[in-house]
């Protein structure tokens, strides 16, 4: 990943404002880091003040089946990779609650029953978020 | 369709992603001097129409033995309601707003803001940005990691390779030519639009009528709803200064075979043609200095289905449902 980082910055850079302006806060945290190490003499505190190298990542990559023609394989593709605020992981864990709950408790006789018992407002609610 | 028949799989999102976030708590009080009772920041916006989505993750860290201290802060509210603490560690410390003089350490922020251009909407939310990034929290995620998710970076990964210009995949994967094909075998073609010779050759086929019809164009941002598809993509880059087709990248269109399925939303039944997006979540606590990796775990995962007709596939964007895998 840090790696990655160093990848195109100027190439980055040069497509967007906001990404450019990202970037900049980056500099500053670096800057400042840097300084800190310059100034201090023992190693305690060069240790003490480096800046925090934990990185936490709660990432979601995105993906669709692919198929040019129907004579292809399926593949699988990657849509996006997100890396902040990937949301929906609060709620997914619900609606697999629910899903496996209708078939479950559904007696199944008739699809119209699944859809009366989808349509109840919670369930609803929950489907359309 | 019998009950029987359908084998859905667990998904265990909610306590998987609590999990990461809990493994990067416990980590930073067993690797700092702490000065106070530490907590976790949600950083959220404000009005915040994601909280029915974010609330089961802090209840999931609040269902624990040890329960975490989880309070939610409107990104707003930073220069308010935190500070850093005058040491060489720089703590980020959290002052409760109905108990002033309780401080928390703030060990890890989780951003649920600050991904899109209108979280600052001045000078003073990029002062809050970096109040949060210089300080010693772990922050879910960095900045630098937030700059890895762009598009651009997507499209660098992406972009077709010849013999001349090998995949730059080869600097993070060493020795393991198949690893990387099988990895560039999930990506679609991926092109800049600047001018470079595949940017250069990129613009021909988004300019042309009847090429254009395979991709669409993204701009650098997170959160659905501002791609330009298929045959508006001419008009749509005729209308923008060519000085600002370097900030869109030329993504190939994934085609999924026909699927037929039900769609409730609001109340109503829709039926027809579907498509689904499968997405993992994955959580990943790492040290950036060494590149040591502390918990890297699967967490579950999201299908949106939405009609066949429509584009973009958000579910807060008001196109998608969610849904679920069926294992056949």
């Amino acid at each position: 990943m840090t790696q990655l980082h160093g990848l195109t910055p100027s190439r980055i850079l040069e497509v967007d404002e906001f990404i450019a302006q990202l970037w900049q806060v980056h500099l500053k945290v670096k800057e400042e880091g840097y300084v800190q190490v310059l100034l201090k003499i023992s190693k305690q505190d060069l240790l003490l003040n480096h800046s925090q190298n934990l990185s936490l990542g709660l990432f979601r990559s995105d993906y669709m089946v692919h198929q040019s023609t129907s004579d292809d394989a399926p593949t699988v593709k990657q849509v996006e990779f997100n890396t902040i605020a990937s949301s929906f992981g609060g709620l997914s864990s619900q609606t697999s609650k629910l899903h496996k709950s209708v078939i479950r408790e559904a007696p199944f006789q008739s699809s119209k029953c699944v859809v009366d018992i989808l349509k109840t407002p919670l369930a609803s609610r929950l489907c359309s978020s | 369709m019998k009950s029987e028949g359908l084998d859905l799989p667990k998904n265990e999102s909610i306590t998987s992603l609590a999990a990461g976030l809990r493994v990067a708590f416990d980590t930073y009080k067993s690797t700092s001097q702490l000065i106070h009772e530490c907590c976790i920041i949600f950083l959220v916006q404000d009005p915040e129409r994601n909280i029915f989505d974010q609330r089961h993750l802090e209840y999931a860290l609040q269902q624990n033995s040890s329960s975490t201290p989880v309070f939610r802060l409107p990104f707003g509210e930073i220069l308010s309601r935190t500070s850093i603490a005058e040491t060489s560690k720089r703590q980020l410390l959290y002052h409760l707003p109905s108990h002033p003089s309780k401080v928390f350490e703030v060990a890890v922020v989780y951003f649920r803001a600050g991904y899109g251009p209108s979280d600052y909407p001045d000078e003073s939310a990029w002062k809050a940005r970096l109040q949060i990034e210089r300080s010693n929290a772990i922050k879910c995620p960095t900045i630098l990691t937030q700059l890895a998710g762009a598009k651009k970076v997507q499209q660098v990964l992406a972009t077709p390779t010849s013999p001349e210009t090998p995949s730059i995949l080869n600097r993070f994967i060493k020795d393991s030519p198949k690893e990387i094909e099988e990895l560039e075998n999930t990506f679609t073609n991926i092109y800049p639009l600047d001018e470079s010779p595949s940017g250069l050759a990129a613009r021909k086929l988004a300019t042309n009528p009847s090429d254009c019809k395979d991709y669409v164009l993204k701009p650098q941002r997170e959160g659905g709803g501002n791609n330009t598809y298929r045959t508006a993509i001419p008009p749509f880059l005729k209308s923008l200064p060519e000085t600002r087709w370097k900030s869109y990248i030329l993504m190939e269109i994934i085609t999924p075979p026909p699927v037929h399925n039900i769609i409730l939303r609001n109340g109503v039944l829709e039926q027809g043609g579907v498509i689904c997006e499968l997405g993992v979540y994955g959580t990943c606590l790492w040290d950036q200095g060494t590149g040591k990796i502390i918990h890297n775990e699967e967490a579950g995962y999201l299908l949106r289905t939405k009609g066949d007709k429509s584009e973009e596939g958000g579910v807060a964007a008001g196109f998608g449902s969610m849904d679920s895998c069926r294992l056949v």
